[in-house]
């Protein structure tokens, strides 16, 4: 670093950008920004080892045009029209992020071709939102047709990101409710276009990673002009229906085909064309709920077509046979209310969004986990489901009707290859019962494959702990136990009782435990012995703030070893003394997220003896990680 | 060979074990290229004061049995670093900056990457906050940005401050 500070600081001594960009590195980009109005030192150290981050507006845009260092760049509500072509610049060349959301008329589809176009250099484009309510105008700078304008300026080279790895598109438009006939199908009709084209450009790609949302997924599309930028001859199995009538004006699809159809497109073109590349997939389905559509035949209410939103799973049927790594062929399976991701060899999700609509049929949940699990020998499986909000009097997890004796986990049994779980399962209500073996949790975790050596779950309930003095047994132990290859176990507990002290740990016979102590531990890993990490986790609610009379957020207490003077009771978290002998433990590391730099406190076991001071944290969430050698 | 001796910059000698000082890639290196076979060998440290020295070996001595960081998986969408530092790391690390520089630019020199990283951990952790002025003060950097320079950054950095 230059000589720039006086007195008898050393700052300036630091004679290597790279250790001073090591600093910078530990700041988020907003805040890293900020630090260049230091010195010139440090704003070129900035711009040059992470790039400058840019906010693009209409009125910065000229004098940005002149900057080189430019290698994020955020175009948010943008209404400059470009022209029909920008020739590549400094500036657009050297952008590898381009974040371009919500841009307003007269801005609109074609409008930001241009712009993509000359970024030739992008590593990440991020599109949002393209055309917002204000669109009635969109039309009248730029050519009306997108074929006119691909005829004059998308000449040459077809490949527009030759160095792209990451797409992300959020498409949040509702339709104004007002905007209804030929002026809200003309928008309806550039943005499938205007998605057809930039799907077309990506496949020729080197696409690693995709990410698109549609929140609002339903489009007024001419399918016909839609898949006739794309490739017809890949949607040959859609069928004749969708190529038009010979007027050329989209035909009169079933309701069905044209969601079928929609959902398929992006993975059916990126499915094959980006078949070696791609190992990331992330699509994101919303239900229309609120929307009044139009189709060509008329009016009608979104609620005649709810029932026609279904989704579609895609697997890889390839690597189903075996072929794990790449996304070749897609092959859908009709599920309800879910979404699903591919996260191509590494992992599986299955998302139901928050709160509009009820899980009214979880029985769907089962077929796509079972089919698609046989894919998945390697992979880990992450599942996110979330049960409608429950009032505080309803009393689900003893109910018949709740979410997890839906859950048959008996399918995985099937799976013996599978080795990562990922299963977590939101807004269970609290348990205020004591829960005994017959209850469809353990009964399902019973069902685990044996060759699990990964598993993060959702406990809905407490762990029950067969009272048995200091050598007590835990009562979920008893349904783990076979998981012998298990390696790291993950539990999370969201919505534990107030009424309890203790979020995982309770006697069987009423009495509760109030502290977690060696060995209870000890009961709980001696059924695993692969275990390396176990990990507690569990989120205080502003419920259960209140519950007791400490002040704590968290009222409930670990205690890792017994209590040493001058300590402030049981409320507080001390250092652990293991037994080496039989725990082999190295670290116990307690984790508090709530304050800002963390201090991990790491006891070491030296000889079967604790050798670090107790140093008390009261933790709003606490992680317990215990790392066993 | 279980000891060597390190030579500090100011002239002296500290006899530290080899397995001790095993983070240090610079240190290792500088023993198998010397082919130093002998306890009694010295390891020649010339950018690195006694004080400081003895610093870095302090930090290496608790962290000796530290298992090797695990380093982000490729594939990983990017993050920001860790933040984690432990208590023992935090009481260490309470030291005056011309110090703490010094121990930057010893274990940069000394290429151990856990202490570079807590050094600047901790002095990013100085930053955080602060705004351009009082990070001038803080560290006596002068703004030798110009008045034109000052004015573009602040339209650069316009939507920093947008909430």
């Amino acid at each position: 670093m230059s000589a720039q500070c006086g007195g008898d600081t050393k700052f300036k001594d630091i004679p290597c950008e790279v250790i001073v960009s090591k600093i910078f590195a530990y700041f988020p980009p907003r805040e890293r920004q900020l630090l260049r109005a230091v010195s010139t030192t440090w704003k070129s150290i900035i711009d040059d080892f992470f790039g400058q981050t840019v906010h693009i507006t209409n009125k910065n845009w000229d004098s940005m045009m002149s900057s080189r260092d430019i290698f994020y760049a955020r175009f948010v509500n943008w209404t400059r029209d470009l022209g029909n072509h920008i020739e590549p610049s400094d500036f657009t060349v050297r952008i590898k992020t381009l974040e371009l959301s919500s841009p307003r008329a007269p801005v609109h589809y074609f409008g930001i071709l241009p712009l993509l176009k000359s970024c030739v250099n992008l590593s990440t484009l991020s599109i949002g939102n393209v055309i917002g309510a204000y669109v009635k105008d969109f039309d009248t700078d730029m050519d009306t047709s997108l074929d006119s304008w691909m005829a004059t300026y998308d000449q040459g080279n077809p490949v527009w990101f030759p160095n792209l790895e990451t797409f992300k598109f959020i498409d949040n438009w509702a339709v104004p409710s007002a905007s209804v006939g030929s002026y809200a199908q003309g928008c309806c009709q550039r943005k499938s276009e205007f998605i057809a084209f930039l799907f077309k450009k990506l496949s020729l790609t080197k696409l690693k990673r995709l990410q698109v949302e549609f929140h609002n997924s339903f489009w007024w599309i001419s399918l016909r002009d839609l898949f006739t930028l794309v490739e017809p001859h890949q949607f040959e199995t859609i069928g004749q229906s969708i190529n038009g009538d010979e007027n050329g004006d989209p035909q009169i699809f079933s309701k069905e085909s044209r969601y079928k159809t929609l959902v398929q497109l992006p993975l059916r073109l990126l499915g094959k064309t980006l078949a070696t590349t791609l190992n990331f997939v992330e699509i994101q389905y919303h239900t229309i709920l609120t929307v009044q559509c139009q189709f060509h035949t008329g009016n009608f209410a979104i609620n005649g077509i709810r029932q026609l939103s279904r989704f579609k799973s895609f697997i890889s049927k390839d690597a189903s046979e075996g072929k794990c790594g790449r996304l070749n062929y897609l092959q859908a399976q009709e599920i309800h209310n879910l979404w699903a991701d591919v996260l191509n060899n590494s992992q599986f999700s299955l998302k139901e969004f928050d709160g509009e609509q009820t899980f009214d049929t979880p029985d769907h949940l089962l077929p796509i986990l079972t089919n698609n699990v046989c894919t998945l020998q390697n992979t880990r499986i992450l599942t996110t489901l979330s049960s409608p909000q429950l009032d505080e009097d309803d009393d689900v997890v003893a109910d018949e009707d709740a979410l997890w004796d839906q859950i048959d986990f008996r399918r995985f049994q099937k799976q013996q290859k599978l080795t990562h779980l990922s299963f977590i399962v939101d807004k269970i209500s609290p348990s205020n019962v004591e829960l005994c073996d017959a209850h469809p949790f353990f009964r399902h975790i019973k069902d685990l494959p044996d060759s699990l050596v990964y598993l993060e779950m959702s406990c809905p309930i407490h762990l029950t702990i067969k009272d048995e003095g200091d050598n007590g047994s835990l009562g979920f132990c008893d349904c783990l136990g076979h998981l012998k290859n298990l390696k790291e176990l993950i539990l999370w507990n969201t919505s534990y009782s107030s009424e309890l002290n203790s979020p995982w740990f309770v006697v069987n016979n009423s009495k509760q435990v109030t502290m977690i102590k060696p060995s209870h531990i000890e009961a709980f890993i001696i059924n695993f012995p692969n275990l390396v990490s176990l990990h507690f986790n569990w989120t205080c609610t502003q419920e259960s703030k209140n519950c007791c009379e400490c002040s704590c957020d968290l009222c409930t207490t670990v205690q890792l070893q017994e209590e040493e003077e001058g300590s402030s009771g049981s409320k507080n978290i001390c250092d652990a003394v293991f037994d080496k002998e039989i725990f082999k433990m190295e670290h116990v590391k307690y984790y508090d997220p709530s304050i800002q730099t963390q201090v991990i406190k790491r006891v070491k076991i030296s000889d079967g003896k604790c050798v670090k001071n107790a140093k008390t944290i009261v933790p709003t969430r606490l992680c317990v990680n215990i790392i066993t050698s | 060979m279980p000891f060597v001796n390190l030579e500090s910059s100011d002239g002296d000698l500290v006899k530290v074990d080899v397995d001790v000082i095993k983070c240090s890639v610079t240190i290792n290196a500088l023993i198998e290229h010397l082919g130093l076979e002998d306890d009694n060998e010295v390891v020649p440290l010339q950018n690195v004061g006694t004080e400081t020295l003895h610093k870095v070996l302090a930090w290496a001595k608790h962290h000796k049995d530290d298992l090797p960081s695990v380093d982000d998986d490729e594939d990983d969408p990017p993050r920001e670093r860790r933040t984690d530092i432990t208590t023992w790391d935090a009481n260490f690390i309470k030291m005056e900056q011309i110090q703490l520089f010094d121990l930057i630019l010893a274990a940069n020199y000394l290429d151990i990457s856990g202490l570079l990283d807590l050094g600047c951990k901790i002095v990013a952790d100085m930053i955080k906050g602060k705004t351009a002025d009082e990070i001038r003060t803080m560290f006596n950097i002068v703004n030798d940005l110009t008045p034109q320079e000052q004015e573009q950054i602040r339209k650069e950095n316009e939507w920093c401050e947008e909430k």
